[in-house]
């Protein structure tokens, strides 16, 4: 039996493994595929901008002042900060910009109500017309052309929503920055770029993202009941035959946890908001007819990518066991199998951040490679952790709660850029 | 056995497992490269290169009206210490077949002889007329300009008038216009941009206004719903659909046919002669668009894109962008914005 379940579990991390492996595999030597970055004239559509705004006073600043100087025409362009029952100066912030910017900005002040930034954008969207949506959160600062790049894909008639990359801004300051910054390399610059030159399914990540409004009106608006409303929606408009595409070079600066202790409240809520989608959607992208087999195998390995992590601890518990009861596990091919797993299988997703960091063209930053295992550590952990209390939570029907990454930022910031 | 053999052994052993480490530490140390990745911070516009030329010549403006007043030829050095030549004197340059290795700086309008070739940038304060066969590396024109038979252009060029290329010109690079682009036989390009862009005309055809009450119906908005269909689309020839068409497999349509939306194909787009599609076509393969169609908003492509005699794309109130690998232009064809064939633009010779 124990045996068994090892086996089981070696074959889940094999089939994650040569994901990994293909999606670097096809970043690196595979066609690229960014069909909407050349539009440069069109007649552009009207575009709501949403900044999810929850005691943002340290940041919100510098947001509204970037999306104020964004190349996108005035007339078309709606800035709606949603101030999310703020208890600090972020109310203050806001109404001083609507002063200082008559007609730019329509804010939008929530006092009550369920909280959460799904629940909180579902509540503004109310209030205003557009035929598409942008969100951002508010410690993010777009460039000049992160509007039309993320508007641009919209004229394609399947897509329902668009994600652009994350690239932080906040990356010096500590280990743990140092170490996201790596990590998000790898999750944009490969995991989601080869998802879209292969026709799979790139995930909508709740900022630096848009949503075109009749496809959110389809499939029924914004889910309140998640903790991750972005895998969320990714589903819900697979599902119904939308596509989310993602633009790579339409970058946009966030800020990351400086802290452990937040990177691992972030991480946790991530975890038990992914795997709230694969138990509500697993079934039914199975059934569905709209989408093609790769498709379906990319949307349910990224459904279960979140469950992997309590997967591989118990595989090594249950290696470890194994090895100690001297029980029988086969021929060669297990013994293949195992030896993949306890070497390369555990480093796949690295050689993705190798991968992303040569495409950056970054030169030192690639050394501290080995130290991201301390990050995967901490994640395996906080994630196994979080499936565990998600468990308990529905035995026991506890709420889930909802914990607001914490902010840093002191100062306004400089950016640094480059040409086209 | 000795007292030091244990501690050796063990520092050593500790030594190699913390090497593989080392560059890591060091960089978390030294941190040389710690700083945020460069995003991009353009506005993407295609006169980005010729905007920064005229920033880059802006200090020598009163040399220019100076030369211009005195009407001489000077060489100079520019900003960045690279050999100049100031033309003051309105006419031809005598250039003739030569390789000019300064920045020109014409203070008037210029006429170049054939076969001439310029290894640095040209500006040209009036009207440029060049010669067959020259070679220019990137140019900034204030006035019209107009390039000779199999001019090459290598880099740039934006004039503030029309641009006129003659037959069988290669346009590298960016080139773009505030009025016009006329762009002769079997010329091949890059990446053009101007209000209209016409293939092997002298004037630009009268724009054809398709249908009256789309004004205030944007593309991207699905006012009556959505076609999805996982096979090919056909319409014939009369049809009229209301809506956006997303097609699996190819979608063809014929004569005279209709579309108050946009089109989406994973195979192909074929389109017959005057049909009207009223918002974007994308297609991951190819996309043929026959004689005089009109298409309102963008055409991308991710294979090629062949546009046919008299087809519109975009109006002169609602400029929009073609963008596919490949694009093949017939002559009378105009499109109105931005031509982008990120391998090769040919207009059918």
């Amino acid at each position: 039996m124990l045996v068994h379940i090892f086996i089981a579990v070696m074959a889940l991390i094999c089939i994650y493994t040569v994901r990994h492996y293909c999606f670097t595999v096809n970043r690196v030597l595979g066609r690229q595929r960014h069909p909407y970055v050349d539009i440069e004239t069109a007649d552009w559509p009207t575009v709501t901008v949403f900044i999810a705004a929850h005691n943002e006073e340290a940041v919100i600043s510098d947001c509204m002042r970037a999306l104020l100087d964004v190349d996108y025409p005035a007339n078309k362009l709606v800035i709606v900060p949603v101030n999310d029952r703020s208890t600090d100066r972020t109310r203050e912030i806001i109404d001083d910009f609507v002063q200082r910017h008559p007609g730019r900005i329509t804010p939008f002040h929530r006092t009550c109500g369920k909280p959460g930034k799904a629940a909180a954008l579902k509540d503004a969207m109310t209030y205003i017309k557009g035929q598409v949506f942008l969100v951002f959160d508010a410690d993010y600062i777009p460039g000049k052309a992160l509007i039309r790049q993320l508007v641009a894909p919209f004229f394609d008639p399947e897509v329902g929503s668009v994600m652009g990359r994350v690239v932080p801004i906040n990356v010096g300051k500590k280990l743990l920055t140092r170490l996201l910054d790596l990590e998000r390399s790898g999750g944009y610059q490969v995991d989601q770029q080869a998802r879209m030159n292969l026709g799979l399914v790139p995930q909508y990540g709740g900022t630096v993202a848009g949503v075109r409004k009749s496809a959110l009106d389809e499939i029924g608006g914004w889910s309140e009941n998640t903790l991750a409303e972005d895998t969320d929606l990714t589903f819900r408009l697979l599902l119904h035959g939308w596509k989310t595409v993602y633009a790579n070079r339409a970058e946009c600066y966030e800020e990351v946890p400086e802290r452990w202790p937040v990177r691992i409240r972030q991480i946790m809520r991530w975890a038990k908001g992914h795997n709230q989608s694969m138990v509500r959607y697993t079934a039914a992208l199975l059934r569905c007819p709209h989408v093609s087999f790769f498709e379906r195998l990319d949307g349910l390995l990224l459904l279960g990518v979140y469950a992997m992590a309590p997967v591989l601890l118990l595989g090594w518990i249950i290696a470890v066991a194994v090895f100690y009861t001297g029980a029988e596990i086969g021929g060669g091919v297990a013994v293949l199998a195992l030896a993949a797993f306890t070497t390369l299988g555990n480093f796949a997703a690295f050689y993705e951040i190798a991968a992303a960091a040569r495409l950056d063209g970054s030169r030192q930053r690639i050394r501290l490679l080995p130290l991201t295992l301390l990050g995967f550590t901490v994640s395996l952990v906080s994630v196994s952790r979080a499936a565990w209390q998600q468990l308990w939570d529905a035995i026991t029907g506890s709420d889930m709660v909802w914990h607001k990454t914490e902010r840093t930022r002191v100062a306004p910031v400089a950016l640094t850029g480059r040409s086209a | 056995m000795s007292f030091f053999a244990p501690v050796i052994l063990t520092a050593a052993t500790t030594a190699m497992a913390a090497l593989p480490l080392a560059p890591a530490i060091l960089e978390f140390i030294r941190r040389e490269d710690a700083t945020p990745l460069p995003t991009r911070t353009d506005d993407g516009d295609i006169r980005s290169f010729a905007s920064s030329f005229r920033r880059y010549i802006d200090p020598l403006v009163p040399e220019l009206d100076a030369a211009a007043s005195a009407r001489e030829t000077r060489t100079i050095t520019m900003p960045d210490g690279a050999p100049g030549l100031l033309l003051g004197t309105r006419g031809a340059c005598d250039f003739a077949g030569r390789t000019v290795e300064q920045v020109v700086l014409c203070t008037q309008d210029a006429f170049l002889p054939p076969q001439v070739s310029f290894t640095r940038d040209l500006y040209v304060r009036g009207r440029l007329v060049g010669g067959a066969d020259n070679v220019l590396r990137a140019a900034l024109v204030e006035g019209d300009a107009s390039l000779g038979d199999r001019t090459t252009l290598l880099r740039w060029l934006h004039a503030k008038g029309n641009l006129n290329a003659g037959r069988n010109c290669r346009l590298f690079g960016r080139v773009s216009a505030d009025s016009a682009i006329f762009i002769g036989y079997g010329c091949r390009f890059e990446r053009m941009s101007a209000p209209a862009i016409v293939a092997a005309l002298e004037e630009l055809p009268p724009y054809l206004q398709r249908l009256q009450n789309t004004g205030d119906r944007s593309i991207i908005d699905r006012r009556f719903g959505r076609l999805r269909v996982n096979a090919e689309v056909h319409l014939a020839t009369g049809d009229d659909v209301q809506g956006h068409i997303v097609a699996q497999g190819t979608v063809r349509i014929d004569e005279g046919a209709r579309v108050t939306g946009s089109i989406k194909s994973h195979e192909q787009v074929r389109l017959g002669g005057s049909v009207e599609v009223h918002g974007a076509i994308t297609s991951i393969g190819r996309i043929e668009m026959s004689e005089r169609c009109f298409v309102r908003g963008p055409v991308l492509c991710e294979s090629d894109v062949a546009i046919g005699t008299g087809t519109q794309i975009g109006s002169p109130d609602a400029p929009t962008t073609v963008s596919a690998p490949r694009i093949r232009i017939a002559p009378g064809a105009v499109v109105y914005g931005t031509l982008w064939a990120r391998e090769a633009g040919e207009v059918m010779p």
